[in-house]
């Protein structure tokens, strides 16, 4: 019998040292909202980009759907904004007031820009990984290609303009043989590679 | 912080010294347990006494039971664990062999190891036999390579096959080695007429087995598991790191290292695979956003020797693999300014290239400048296997190609 309780005894004793590390890890280090796979895999499913023909509609004001959230810092958001944006500055992405703003958003769905596209991008995959459940957009280009192509001047050619898109003839550039048929009439030099698309129903969530 | 060769902590090369110390604490723990005896490793089989079952029954749990709730508690990432994958004929066919052998010799390969060293002459045959097949394996390889290699099943778990979470799989798992070890402890009085006073002065393990069901039976309403791994950036930081530019590399950098085709700064392409493959910076890899956190580029990545720069067309892409890089805990990681784009922007529209430098920085550039754009021009950029993917040359290839051994 005494072989008995001094094994309960060493069980007891392991159990309670596994359940006080289990409660301590639960109560830190809860930083992030998904893990970084799962962020990733939020980021790779879909394409949030939101091309021009959308924000026209915003700027028209002929949709209600989205609100457009300015990155820049509050400085340069009061020097000039696109259409009814919200400004949270980037540096304060994180701030409880911040993701309070957002998830008051009910229907609506946020679409990010700022001074650069990565900027948008990293935002909305700091706010993924913080747990934020709602859908982000991130609109084509940044602020000023916003601006230039879509809000003071609409351009067709640039609606799904984005900095993630190739600009130059690159294998021609680089002198990358190319394989099957190839197009002569082609003028030779830097031909810009930004598509002439026709209306189509794009880059929704 | 584990698994510590992929993430880095420890050496490669001292792969061998723990090697060692482990098989001397394995052969300890065989000979302690009993198994150099072929009578006590053979009773499982006719029912005298399963110590063999409990032990690597024990040892199984106690690993299993371990690793769930390390990895619960995100101090180890299970997806860097080296799995053995499934060939499923060549399983059946070894296993039946092994089961055969182990009947009729009373050892299995690591047992037979520990028996010769204490002296048994019966093991020490067994082991030239062993020997004696390795080498009839080994001779005719060629013959039998295509059913060796064969049914190649990858990694599959039972409880993805089912379509049950980790956790519940566990817990089964745990309830089955329970009832195993009160069930064949009564066979085994059964088998060996055990006088009642004996049974009746054996500690009572009903406490440490409730005690296992319980801590696994907790973990089933836990959340499923921690989002952030203990060495992590956390959020906060990271923002703070994203303001600041000190993780681009300008067009300037890119192309000095490229022309001198520095072994120590090496360009990650995060675009798809096809794109790589029509062309691509030379010398670059492709490590596209979901292979990003794998085990494959994880002993790559903890290497900080080098410089890793990624690149996309743009800089977004490449700017969101570093972010989801960094959170990880990379280090030597950076981007690429402006991305391809705004290299070939610098390059050959050229805007900032002053005709005569009026000093020295100036002069260096205008002379990078133009030799790389010359380079890009005459395709003495291109690297000589540009249509494949540039084997990646620092990465240790873990997957071995057929079974390991078992015990």
């Amino acid at each position: 019998m005494n072989n008995t309780s001094k094994l309960n005894h060493i069980s007891l004793l392991a159990f309670a040292f596994v359940a006080i590390v289990v409660v301590v890890n639960l109560f830190t280090t809860n930083n992030y909202g998904r893990s970084n796979s799962q962020v990733v895999n939020a980021i790779t499913e879909t394409n949030p980009l939101m091309n021009y023909h959308q924000l026209r509609n915003i700027a028209d004001g002929k949709t209600n759907d989205f609100v457009l959230v300015d990155l820049r810092s509050e400085e340069d958001f009061l020097n000039g904004h696109l259409p009814s944006a919200i400004n949270i500055p980037f540096a304060s992405l994180l701030e409880k007031q911040s993701i309070k703003t957002l998830n008051r958003l009910k229907d609506q769905t946020p679409v990010l820009y700022g001074a650069k596209e990565s900027d948008a991008q990293n935002a909305r995959l700091l706010l993924l990984a913080k747990g934020l459940d709602k859908n982000i957009m991130v609109l084509g280009g940044n602020y000023e290609s916003a601006l230039r192509y879509a809000v003071k001047d609409f351009q067709p050619a640039f609606s799904s303009f984005s900095e993630e898109k190739a600009r130059f003839d690159y294998p021609r550039l680089m002198g990358v043989p190319q394989a099957g048929p190839k197009e002569d009439n082609q003028p030779a030099g830097i031909i810009p590679a930004v598509k002439t698309e026709t209306l189509s129903a794009q880059g929704g969530c | 912080m584990a698994p510590f060769i992929p993430e880095g902590i420890v050496n490669p090369e001292l792969n061998l010294f723990f090697a060692l110390l482990l098989g001397i604490g394995f052969g300890y723990v065989l000979e302690q347990a009993g198994f150099s005896s072929s009578r006590k490793l053979a009773g499982v089989f006719y029912g005298y006494d399963f110590v063999v079952l409990r032990v690597f029954f024990t040892a199984g749990v106690t690993a299993m039971v371990g690793l769930t709730f390390l990895s619960f508690m995100g101090w180890i990432d299970m997806s860097l664990v080296y799995v053995n994958p499934l060939f499923l004929w060549s399983a059946i066919v070894g296993g039946a062999i092994m089961g055969l052998g182990f009947i009729l010799g009373g050892y299995c390969p690591g047992t037979s190891i520990v028996a010769a060293t204490v002296g048994k002459l019966d093991a020490m045959l067994f082991l030239v036999g062993a020997v004696t097949g390795i080498f009839i394996f080994g001779h005719f390889y060629n013959d039998w390579e295509s059913f060796y290699n064969g049914s190649f099943l990858g990694n599959p778990f039972i409880y993805e096959t089912f379509g049950m979470p980790r956790s519940w799989f566990a817990f089964a798992l745990v309830i089955v080695a329970v009832l195993a070890f009160a069930i064949t402890q009564r066979i085994e009085d059964n088998v060996n007429q055990t006088p009642k006073e004996i049974i009746s002065q054996r500690p009572s393990y009903v406490m440490p087995g409730m005690l296992l069901i319980l801590s696994m039976f907790a973990l089933l309403f836990l959340p499923e598991q921690r989002k952030s791994n203990a060495q992590e950036v956390p959020p906060h930081e990271l923002l703070a790191m994203l303001q600041q530019n000190d993780r681009f590399v300008d067009v300037e950098e890119a192309t000095y290292k490229i022309i001198q085709q520095d072994r120590d700064f090496i360009l990650i392409d995060v675009r798809e695979p096809e794109e790589f493959e029509r062309f691509a910076l030379p010398g670059a890899i492709n490590i596209t956003m979901d292979e990003l956190l794998g085990r494959r580029y994880r002993e790559f990545f903890s290497d900080n020797k080098e410089k890793k720069v990624f690149y996309s067309y743009g800089e977004s892409s490449a700017d969101m693999a570093w972010t989801v890089a960094k959170r990880a805990g990379f280090e030597e990681i950076y981007v690429l300014q402006g991305g391809l784009n705004g290299m070939f922007d610098t390059l050959f529209n050229g805007s900032d290239v002053p005709e005569d430098p009026k000093n020295m920085d100036e002069e260096f550039s205008v002379r990078f400048i133009t030799k790389a754009r010359q380079m890009f021009k005459e395709g003495e950029a291109l690297p000589k296997e540009a249509t494949q993917p540039v084997p990646v040359r620092t990465i240790i290839e873990l997957e071995t190609p057929g079974g390991r051994g078992g015990c």
